[in-house]
């Protein structure tokens, strides 16, 4: 074979190389995200032979409880509103979150009760891995329907209830769309949107608007930037309050606490939530400002504009830490706490840095 | 830029080499005299390992298939995605099961790490393999070359060594249970069993210091072995030249490249260079492919060292060893036979007496080594699971249609596709034309077909457990010697494409 032939073969196949893994790179995310539900998927498949060879006998074959208490209950699995824990593990005074409190539960047993201790260092038969996906199973009841027991605000209403406040608030969605054919709206009215495109459809039409106008409206209007402002749990909130924005009315009622509950509680929040592993309390600088008398202070954000720190500014730095991010500090702090705290919970915090002055 | 920069920078560009004979070399040229392509490989570390130029009878694909090269190649791969998984697998039996998730799952590229990991491991046997077979046949291993056979027979030892460490690392169980077997044959070594056994798995069983010695081996002590392994193995293979075809070298004698006649030559850069990149990137793009759709590493569930699997399969390349434990006691066929093996095929050089390379003249070690070949052959066969013990007749059936690892005939179906229901032979028939009717027909027919099975009755029971999750059974029952019996297999099945994460 001649000299360039070779050669050129040798660029055709690593050109075939290069276009394979490129095809492999776009495919990623989506790959990702099936293999993450596939595999816990599977936590959860194994998880239930294993629950039903060993749990069934005291808990019920569907968790409802005989000798031993039901796991398919809300106050096990569903923390009211302003609670960063459900009930029962709050009452026995757990620090951790939920999977850590079960997995601690089914290891360790329960003195005094019939529960024994399921790990194999605590002479059960499980092991580590075992015990773990026994506490998927467990917590895949989360997502069960249970009408027989009021649920004070489920995570759906918790999550329509940010959705609500990103819609009216920060994305300014309802300065130009609105429900149930309100006067003078600018975008396409939204009631029942979901019925009629699907969260799927909502989803895209709300990442690439021009892709899908609805007739009778022009294009370049409603800004292409969102996509870039959402995280992955902030969309679904959006969509869960566009899907049923009744629910998010639920979550609004406020819980009557005084200025100081609310503060001796936003501290233990704040302390269970992290964020003292940035934020210090006594002055001293460390990865983000400190808490020491921030309120009501004039801080100067790293575009130059200048913000006073009061409720709302706290509450949007909260739960978009970026959007006005005081100069000189990284940009670092997780975008989740919208979803990880409840309205309640924030406010509870903004209560307890008034108090550091 | 000035004229002398510029030449410089081609200069480097070109290894060295002036831009004038550079410019021949990309034309393939021959070197201008004196010869000016020496010098990269007196300067260049990594050029110093290729010799300048080959004898032209040994460059061709058809004789020695480049497979020392690809070895080498399938090694560096190995050692490219094994640092890459490094990054997030966890050596304890309590992460790494859940480690292999965070490979498949989370990292990202890491099933293609995995797949390419896996992949490029059996490609780096095979082509050892396929390295020594070419080596016999051609002769190439007798005097002077008979140290680097030696080397090369420690390499294989090695790359099975390497192989059979990463076995374990996975955990889950078909690596728990394969080990388990495979490192119960270190207690049957004669005096020293016992010692050597603990020595490697750290206690009584296959453990937690079990899995992190096998790490060790497997991440650091083997590929630094094989490593420099490799680097006498290719200093003897440049020093001694490769042996030539039988034709050219009857006797086998020393092939320098100083013996090369001047008309014979191929030069290394750039004409036997594109040759191997040309081999490689080939090679790379079918690995490639193979690795994204079509190669897809096994991973059963958590290793479970209370349970033991209905089947354990030994891996590929031991198969022989275990359909030659299947002829009895253990220390002998299981040691001391496999030992005297390996021995004799490390010392076959000093054995072999024969100077002659010509096929014709040696038939006796020709005909050994296809008797070797075909015993090696059928003791692979013979391990094959088919010959094991049976599974008994309703557990066997119940297993084709819900296995306790990996998917059945009934488990493949798509989860809308499974009906709730408790369907029986003599009950509850599924709605006729849907899949799942068509796999029920076979299972009912099978059950009423069953010659060892009488009275046999089948049920497909299939309920919901939880959101997402269906619980699936198999339940068989028949007489045996008068009496009930019963079999029953289930599974869980959750709907991952629906359900969130």
């Amino acid at each position: 074979m001649s000299f360039t032939r070779r050669v050129l073969l040798g660029i055709l196949a690593t050109l075939g190389v290069l276009a394979l893994l490129g095809l492999a790179i776009a495919r990623e995310p989506q790959r990702l995200a099936r293999a993450q539900r596939a595999w816990h998927g599977q936590a959860i498949a194994r998880g239930a032979a294993i629950f039903h060879d060993a749990c069934t006998e005291c808990h019920g074959v569907h968790g409802e409880g005989l000798v031993g208490p039901a796991l398919n209950a809300d106050d096990l699995l569903v923390a009211e509103m302003g609670q960063a824990l459900p009930p029962r593990p709050r009452q026995r005074g757990w620090r951790g979150d939920l999977p850590a409190y079960l997995e601690a539960a089914i290891r360790n047993g329960r003195v005094g009760s019939k529960m024994p201790g399921w790990s194999q260092q605590a002479g059960g038969p499980l092991t580590d891995q075992q015990i773990r996906d026994v506490v998927a199973f467990i917590l895949n009841w989360r997502h069960a329907p249970r009408p027989d027991t009021p649920r004070p605000a489920s995570l759906h209403q918790r999550s329509a209830g940010l959705g609500s406040y990103l819609f009216h608030g920060p994305l300014g969605c309802a300065e130009c769309h609105a429900f149930d054919d309100a006067a003078g709206v600018i975008g396409p009215d939204l009631t029942g949107v979901i019925g009629r495109k699907g969260r799927e459809g909502v989803k895209n039409a709300i990442l690439n608007p021009n892709a899908d106008l609805a007739p009778g409206y022009a294009a370049n209007v409603m800004p292409e930037t969102f996509g870039y402002a959402l995280t992955e749990n902030q969309m679904r909130s959006l969509l869960d309050y566009l899907e049923h924005p009744q629910d998010a009315a639920l979550q609004v009622a406020p819980i009557e606490k005084s200025e100081k509950e609310l503060a001796l509680w936003g501290k233990t929040v704040a302390d269970s939530a992290g964020c003292f592993g940035c934020h210090t309390v006594d002055g001293t600088r460390s990865d983000g400002p400190t808490f020491l008398g921030l309120y009501g202070q004039t801080r100067t954000l790293d575009d130059g504009s200048a913000v006073v720190a009061n409720d709302d500014y706290l509450y949007e730095s909260i739960v978009t830490p970026s959007a006005k991010r005081v100069a000189g500090y990284p940009d670092i702090m997780d975008q989740d706490y919208a979803f990880r705290l409840s309205d309640e919970d924030i406010r509870a915090i903004i209560a307890y840095i008034k108090t550091l002055r | 830029m000035s004229r002398s920069r510029w030449s410089n920078w081609l200069q480097n560009l070109c290894a060295g080499l002036p831009w004038r004979e550079c410019k021949r070399m990309l034309a393939g040229e021959p070197p201008a005299r004196p010869n000016p392509r020496q010098r990269p490989h007196q300067e260049s570390f990594w050029l110093h390992i290729k010799p300048v130029y080959y004898h032209q009878a040994v460059t061709s694909l058809g004789y020695t298939w480049r497979l020392g090269l690809l070895s080498v190649y399938f090694f560096v791969v190995e050692l490219l995605t094994g640092l890459a998984l490094l990054a997030w697998y966890a050596p304890t039996p309590e992460r790494a099961y859940d480690s292999m998730g965070v490979i498949l799952a989370r990292a990202p590229m890491g099933e293609l790490l995995h797949a390419l990991h896996y992949l490029a491991a059996i490609g780096f046997i095979l082509s050892v393999l396929l390295h020594l077979i070419r080596t016999y046949i051609t002769a190439s291993y007798k005097a002077p070359r008979r140290f680097i056979w030696l080397t090369g027979v420690g390499l294989l030892l090695l790359t099975l060594g390497l192989a059979f460490t990463g076995y374990l690392l996975p955990w889950d169980q078909l690596a728990y249970w394969a080990v388990t077997i495979g490192i119960s044959l270190v207690r049957e070594i004669p005096l020293a069993g016992g010692w050597l056994y603990g020595l490697l798995a750290g206690g009584s069983q296959v453990a937690g210091p079990t899995l992190l010695r096998f790490y060790v081996l497997h991440i650091l002590l083997l590929p630094l072995a094989a490593g420099l392994l490799i680097a006498v193995h290719d200093y003897k293979v440049i020093r001694h030249g490769i042996s030539l075809p039988s034709s050219l070298e009857p006797r086998a004698h020393d092939a320098p490249q100083t013996t090369i006649p001047v008309d014979q030559r191929r030069y290394y850069l750039l004409d036997v260079a594109v040759d191997e990149l040309l081999f490689l990137s080939w090679i790379s793009l079918i690995v490639l492919a193979m690795a994204l759709f079509f190669v897809h590493p096994i991973l059963q569930s958590p290793a479970n060292p209370t349970h033991t699997p209905p089947e354990i399969a030994a891996p590929w390349y031991f198969l022989w060893l275990q359909g030659l434990l299947k002829l009895g006691d253990a220390t002998l066929f299981g040691v001391i036979l496999p030992g005297l093996f390996f021995l004799l095929l490390l010392l076959l050089p000093y054995l072999d007496r024969n100077p002659r390379r010509q096929a014709r003249s040696r038939p006796l070690a020709l005909g050994l080594g296809a008797l070797v070949a075909v015993a090696l052959l059928g003791l692979s066969l013979l391990g094959l699971p088919r010959f094991h013990a049976q599974l008994p007749p309703a557990q066997a059936l119940a297993q084709r249609y819900l296995p306790e690892e990996g998917v059945g005939k009934l488990d493949a179906l798509p989860w809308e596709a499974l009906p709730q229901g408790d369907f029986c032979t003599d009950g509850q028939q599924p709605p006729p034309g849907t899949p799942f009717a068509h796999v029920w027909d076979d299972f009912a027919r099978e059950i009423a077909g069953a010659a060892h099975l009488p009275n046999a009755r089948g049920c497909i029971l299939i309920q919901p457990a939880q959101p997402h999750l269906k619980r699936i059974q198999v339940y068989i029952t028949y007489e045996e010697a008068g009496d009930a019996a019963a079999v029953l297999t289930e599974t869980y099945r959750y709907n991952a494409a629906e359900a969130g994460p």
